[in-house]
């Protein structure tokens, strides 16, 4: 496969095929990862999944990717593909491939 | 428990940009946390010093002038404060550096992951880190408190036997050559000097 270069693109079929293709991992303390081949460079990512980020101490605000239901039903995760290969033309404080979709997580 | 993972919304340039601030926050938060962490062991570190050095200085010396059983409350507090700030100081010293161990090599997680779950053990010190420190202060203030507030240990008594037989005992004595007046219980006695027999001091008047 070669390098497809760096940009920030969104398509349906991202969403389908990485929710047929990643494994959710729970790792605990309200923190799991998705694990699978970006759709688009196909590179294996592994996309933290938590429920909140430390910012500042006071105040402890939450999770800025999208608003967070209650643990142990159905969450909506926007992944950005965080591959660590070269993509040409990536710029600094930018990620992987740029691809992002947005998936529907749904434990019981 | 059943995991489904199914495609989620749509999503435009702008929630991109939020998942890769994201991203971003979540590398930049074990950093965050640590020196957090470095701020509030040098904060709380600085005053437990003050207070320490403070009540030790003043230490010994005043707390044997407490009455029993006080002084043994003032000891048990001290103890105290020392376990929780003991205490404190490790569980501070372990959000700013990590705690004392290693950790098994993860090769399925991820770092950013892995330095997440890093992140949430040192917020978690500091909180009882912070936690310990105010309540090793509160102890330490008690202890201070009860050495300065406590009941004061009485002085010892003057316990003076005449040779008429009589026994007087109490404090305050003064004498003019002649006489020897005392501070007894129901008031100012006097004896005169050729009349003691025998002058002691006593813990307490019989
Ligand atoms: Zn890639
Ligand atoms: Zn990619």
């Amino acid at each position: 496969m070669s390098l497809v270069p760096y940009k920030e693109i969104h398509q349906n079929e991202y969403a389908e095929e990485a929710a047929q293709r990643f494994t959710f991992i729970r790792l605990g303390s309200g923190t799991a990862e998705l694990h699978g081949p970006c759709p688009r460079c196909g590179h294996a990512i592994r996309v933290p999944v938590v429920d909140g980020v430390y910012k500042t101490f006071w105040p402890r605000r939450r999770n800025s990717a999208g608003p967070t239901p209650p643990s142990g039903n159905v969450r909506t995760e926007d992944v950005i593909c965080t591959c660590q290969e070269e993509h040409p033309g990536r710029q600094e404080g930018q990620f992987g491939c740029g691809a992002f979709w947005s998936l529907e997580i749904t434990t019981s | 428990m059943s995991i489904s993972i199914r495609p989620g919304r749509p999503m435009d340039a702008s929630d991109a940009a939020r998942a890769r601030e994201h991203q971003q926050a979540l590398r930049a938060e074990l950093p965050l946390v640590r020196e957090a962490a470095h701020s509030w062991r040098i904060g709380l570190g600085g005053l437990l010093l003050a207070l320490v050095g403070f009540s030790l200085i003043r230490g010994p010396s005043e707390v044997d002038k407490v009455e029993p059983p006080w002084n043994v409350v003032i000891g048990c507090l001290l103890l105290v404060s020392l376990a929780t700030g003991a205490y404190g100081a490790y569980r501070l010293l372990s959000a700013h550096n990590g705690r004392p161990r290693t950790r098994p090599v993860d090769r399925r997680t991820s770092a950013s992951t892995q330095n997440h779950l890093l992140a949430l053990t040192a917020l978690k010190d500091l909180r009882h880190g912070i936690i310990a420190t105010f309540l090793c202060t509160v102890f330490l203030v008690a202890a201070v408190g009860t050495t300065w507030y406590g009941p004061e240990k009485a002085k010892p008594k003057l316990l003076v036997r005449t040779t008429t037989g009589a026994v007087l005992c109490g404090d305050g004595a003064t004498g003019d050559g002649r006489r020897l007046t005392l501070k007894t219980k129901p008031g100012r006695v006097g004896v005169p000097l050729s009349d003691v027999l025998v002058v002691e001091t006593v813990e307490k008047c019989p």
